[in-house]
């Protein structure tokens, strides 16, 4: 019985890895793929599964065997560890419909604070919590100043290592009331994206047991 | 009478034949498979917007800016992945006062960023009644067309 032809579109590696710079804004990279299949194979839409990634082939039609090339832009903003993002490449091709193209980040993270918010639910003690903020790229950063959005809590930090690690306090006047706010963290980072970091608090009304979030 | 079944037979053939060219053919043709899927636990479709809200929803656009500016649901916000703090920062107070459900949409059925958002948005602010269009910005535009 003869086999039914059929494209197949497969990059050179099965992730393809990007490494940008903490001071990176954007990061762009080419990849090699090719058409290991027995047909000609056409590409009809390309879509993201992230806003963050656009990707674009150099050609719309490979034949069997044909390498093409592919570009692909990454937002890094305010990104950082490891992101594994794809893309999906739709062909005119059944037996290949969806090409998925998955591409691996590891933006380097200069600045760390956890726990990113800090949370009391509707009633509880209004008492102090703390998160860490600590700078964990080669050079030291230093915290300059803090200003919070809402004048319904209190705060202050404190330097644990010099350039390297720092305690912020934060404690709300009254847990009876719901709260959304945040606290901007001024550095005196090079890099300007790491210039203000913000790290947020909240006073929420406790889920009911089982239900979301 | 034979006869007769016989061309309702080759009419709805030829039928389901245009339409199944169509399908394929069509530039903006519907993914068939997607609006088959059941909604996932997180998900909302419009017609459950309608029903049990009256529509009366805060939108979330964790789409691109560009794509944002091009179009929007009205009234709806931008949080995407790229400004995420930057853009909430700047709608706590909305969230503060929320009373209504919150639905966050992205460019459509192979989209994850309205997933993504969601579940950054609830580990940083516990909103209730938080879901994902299904379909995304896709599926509304498909809706206002007459």
């Amino acid at each position: 019985m003869l086999a039914s032809a059929s494209a197949d579109l497969v990059t050179e590696v099965p992730v393809i890895e990007l490494k940008p710079k903490p001071e990176d804004e954007t990061i762009s990279t080419e990849f090699v793929f090719h058409n290991k299949g027995t047909k000609p194979v056409k590409v009809l839409k390309i879509d993201s599964a992230c806003s963050c990634l656009s990707a674009s082939l150099d050609k719309a039609v490979y034949q069997p065997g044909e390498k093409g090339v592919g570009k692909a832009d990454f937002k890094v903003s305010s990104f950082s560890g490891r992101q594994e993002k794809s893309v999906h490449v739709q062909t005119d091709d059944p037996a290949q419909s969806e090409w998925v193209i998955t591409f691996a980040l590891d933006i380097p993270e200069i600045i760390k604070i956890e726990p990113k918010t800090l949370q009391w639910w509707l009633g509880d003690p209004a008492e102090a919590k703390v998160t860490r903020v600590t700078m964990t790229g080669s050079e030291p950063m230093k915290i300059t100043k803090i200003t919070s959005t809402r004048e319904q809590v209190q705060f202050s930090f404190k330097e644990i290592t010099p350039g390297k690690e720092y305690e912020v306090t934060v404690t709300p006047n009254s847990t009876s009331e719901i709260m959304l706010g945040a606290l901007k963290i001024e550095t005196d980072s090079k890099i300007p994206k790491y210039q203000r970091q913000l790290s947020f608090f909240s006073v929420y009304r406790k889920p009911a047991a089982g239900e979301a979030p | 009478m034979k006869q007769a079944l016989l061309q309702a037979v080759i009419i709805t053939l030829l039928a389901a034949a245009v339409a199944a060219a169509a399908l394929q053919l069509h530039p903006r043709a519907p993914a068939l498979h997607a609006i088959k899927e059941p909604l996932k636990a997180d998900e909302v479709g419009l017609k459950e917007i309608q029903a049990r809200w009256q529509g009366d929803v805060i939108w979330l656009d964790a789409r691109p800016r560009d794509q944002f500016d091009a179009g929007h649901i009205p009234s709806a916000r931008l949080l995407n992945e790229q400004e995420f703090e930057a853009q909430l920062l700047e709608m706590l107070d909305t969230l503060q006062a929320a009373t209504k459900p919150i639905i966050i949409y992205c460019g459509g059925q192979k989209c994850e960023a309205s997933r993504h958002v969601r579940e950054k948005l609830l580990t940083m602010v516990p909103v209730e009644n938080c879901f994902i269009l299904k379909g995304g910005w896709p599926a509304w535009k498909a809706a206002q067309q007459p």
